[in-house]
């Protein structure tokens, strides 16, 4: 890697921040922190960050709401920390443009490695035609899947749902996202489509639909196609 | 017309009588002709009552007086004699007549009393074998109902008031009654006295009850007041009516108060379990940290692993128990409100396997969905924590080696379900234990076997699927013979959806 890459952490509990740090720096990065809501904003213009990790219970404001002022202007790749059992807050969190979360309590190395994705992943795949990942190669430009030499024959729907996943490869695309971009506004309410839609997909590029691989489920937030290296490390 | 037909029949009656003993009689004595006519009075009486009797005695002596005696075809008697006769006749016919009244009116009240009898016996049997309290009110007011052949209500106190909780009959009371109700209530004196219908705007309303405050109250619609006869019956069966009322609120406080007695022992249950479970892995966590920090130096590298690892499993489980404890306040704080919605139930097996895929570690795990699965209206987020309880507790009870099945099927019919099972060929239940093991800290086997469990987590499983309107059981073949918990949730309406996307 050319350049040292930073991040800042922003978290208000001082042991998260130690852990954090040791973990990070351990692999070569160069660590911010930040305390409180407050002094991330102050920090994030001016530290030349790569990737913002944020946890949403700050003392002072709420993580969602650094969030949202972040976005504001920048399209920095923020990772979300949240506890357990507010998914609520991790589908508000992955709407307002969060890049991936994680429930506290967690380990140091599955940290490590989704930060590590996230930096490597962020820039690349959105400018890439093709999308590939174990069997499954999706050719943007014309609209072809393949699961290994084989084309998988997708309807139109099939193929946009696909098609944004892997747009959004790696991250968790929200179920409210999905619904607008493949069926529009107007449809933001109809999970049963989406669920639907998501079966006959999974039947066609899945070996096993109902153990999948490639689309994993996020419960109650959405759904995750795996990342290359997500998916050599789930396997 | 009807009313005339008795009084005719009696007529005619005396008129053949007198025909009879017009051409049978013509010798004998007033005396003799008049006892002709004493079994037509006692005919008229047992089948149409005293007034008919008395018309048919009227009738008798104005034909033997206009027929019989000198002067005949005449209203007068000149013999002092044949006029004593007629008054004897007048006399014997009248209370001959009474008599025969009095038996058939006391064989139809004992009749009567009898079927009544047999019906509040019915009643009380029918109420002594109810094992619903609650459908009490419901029997009560739909016997009433029947006995008093009108619309009824039965009042009981609420939080707002008396207010009718139970009916019969489709006239049912207002405003009016409701007030009228409240004062009676209040007023407390009209314990066995009824309010005149009048009083209450067609209603006869009547609190009942032994206490200092009536059990309840009942309301009847009638315009006319109940007969004397149906009255007596009705008090009885009011009074049957208060205790049965009464028994009913007894059993629910004792129940109250058994199920406050039981929390109290629960909560002690939890404190002591919840300490004990909390400082188990708390205990490793610290020796195995200390031992680190104070000999890091003198463990060799594999040493160090172990002690390494130690403190993640430990934490892992501390975790996993924080996590259950949430759980078990947000299900006990009422605060549990899932997020109903159509999920597939493959992506809830993934995820509960994904959860559960290093306690899974020695199992085979088969996971059977059909294609044509209905999706369930429910949380998805609360049922595969239910799931994974229900997988975790498999892959616990059930030796290594073995095979644990996870199964779906539809279940057709009204309302529409989705069935998910899971299947482990471990030690099974008796029935007894398949009753009980959904209950907080019920474990199967005893402490010295338990693999660590905290009791709690099929309590949680059973409170989530409940919550999101399914049941949950567990079945077994018999011990030895492994276990099967089925899950059963409501089926989402599956939405009219066109091959390709009419949905956009």
């Amino acid at each position: 890697m050319s350049r040292q890459r930073t991040i800042l952490v922003v978290d208000d509990e001082p042991q998260i921040r130690r852990f954090l740090r040791t973990g990070l720096g351990v692999q070569g990065f160069e660590v911010i922190e930040a305390d409180s809501g407050a002094e991330a904003l102050r920090l994030a213009p001016t530290s030349r960050a790569d990737l913002v990790v944020l946890d949403l219970q700050l003392g002072d404001m709420d993580g969602l709401d650094v969030l949202r002022r972040l976005r504001e202007w920048s399209w920095l790749p923020v990772f979300v920390l949240s506890v357990r059992d507010r998914e609520a807050d991790k589908v508000k969190a992955l709407e307002l443009g969060a890049d991936d979360y994680m429930t506290k309590p967690f380990g140091a190395a599955e940290f490590v490695a989704r930060v590590n994705a996230l930096i490597r992943r962020i820039p690349e795949i959105a400018a890439q035609p093709k999308f590939a990942v174990g069997a499954l190669s999706i050719d943007m430009a014309r609209r072809q899947v393949f699961l290994g030499e084989t084309e998988v024959k997708l309807s139109p729907k099939e193929y946009k749902l696909l098609q944004f996943l892997a747009r959004h490869a790696g991250k968790v695309a929200t179920h409210q996202q999905m619904l607008n971009e493949v069926w529009g506004p107007g449809h933001s309410e109809d999970a049963h489509y989406l669920r639907i839609f998501m079966r006959k997909l999974r039947n066609k590029i899945e070996t096993d639909a109902t153990r999948p691989r490639y689309i994993v489920t996020e419960l109650g937030v959405g759904y995750r196609l795996l990342a290359p290296d997500q998916y050599d490390a789930a396997s | 017309m009807e009313n005339f037909r008795p009084l005719a029949l009696t007529a005619a009656m005396v008129l053949l009588t007198t025909l009879i003993a017009h051409a049978l009689l013509q010798n004998a004595s007033i005396a003799t002709v008049t006892l002709l006519f004493v079994p037509c009075v006692l005919i008229a009486a047992l089948l149409w009552g005293p007034l008919h009797a008395l018309v048919a005695v009227t009738l008798a002596i104005g034909a033997i007086s206009y027929f019989r005696t000198p002067p005949v075809y005449s209203f007068y008697v000149d013999n002092p004699e044949h006029t004593l006769d007629i008054v004897v006749f007048a006399l014997v016919a009248t209370v001959v007549g009474g008599a025969a009244d009095w038996a058939r009116h006391s064989t139809e009240s004992a009749r009567m009393r009898e079927a009544r009898m047999r019906e509040l016996y019915d009643f009380s049997r029918r109420v002594a074998m109810a094992t619903d309290f609650g459908e009490l009110p419901a029997m009560v007011a739909r016997e009433l109902g029947r006995l008093a052949q009108a619309p009824v209500a039965l009042y009981r106190q609420t939080p707002d008031g008396p207010r009718p909780i139970a009916f019969d009959g489709d006239t049912l009371p207002g405003d009016e009654q409701h007030a009228a109700a409240a004062w009676i209530w209040k007023e407390c004196v009209h314990l066995g006295r009824p309010i005149s219908p009048r009083e209450s705007g067609g209603w006869w309303l009547r609190a009942i009850g032994h206490g200092n405050e009536p059990t309840g109250l009942v309301a009847i619609h009638s315009d006319e007041f109940l007969q004397d006869v149906e009255r007596v019956f009705i008090e009885a069966f009011l009074a049957l009516a208060a205790n049965v009322l009464e028994r009913a609120d007894l059993a629910a406080r004792v129940d109250a108060i058994r199920i406050d007695q039981r929390a109290a022992e629960l909560r002690e249950a939890i404190l002591s379990s919840i300490s004990h479970d909390l400082r188990t892995p708390l205990a490793a966590i610290l020796g195995s940290a200390t031992t680190l920090e104070r000999y890091g130096d003198l463990c060799t590298p594999g040493e160090r692993v172990d002690l390494n690892v130690t403190i993640r499993e430990e934490a892992t489980r501390l975790d996993r128990l924080i996590a259950r404890m949430f759980d078990l306040t947000r299900i006990r704080a009422g605060k549990l409100e899932p997020a109903l919605g159509p999920v597939d139930l493959v992506d809830i097996v993934d995820v509960a396997l994904r959860h559960n895929r290093r306690t899974l570690e020695r199992h085979r795990v088969n996971v059977n969905l059909p294609a044509d699965l209905a999706m369930p209206l429910t949380d998805g987020v609360l049922i595969e924590q239910a799931l994974s309880n229900v997988v975790e507790n498999a892959a616990k009870y059930a030796p290594a080696g073995t095979t644990i099945e996870i199964g779906a099927a539809n279940m057709p019919g009204e309302p529409e379900r989705v069935e998910l099972s899971v299947r482990d060929e471990g030690r099974g239940l008796t029935p007894e234990q398949g009753r009980r093991i959904f209950d907080q800290f019920y474990r199967a086997v005893d402490g010295g076997a338990d693999p660590g469990g905290s009791g709690l987590g099929l309590a949680i499983s059973r409170a989530f699927v409940e919550a999101c309107g399914g049941t949950i059981e567990a079945t077994s073949e018999g011990l030895g013979r492994g276990t099967t918990v089925r899950m059963r949730l409501p089926a989402a309406k599956a939405p009219a959806l066109a091959e390709e996307g009419e949905a956009a």
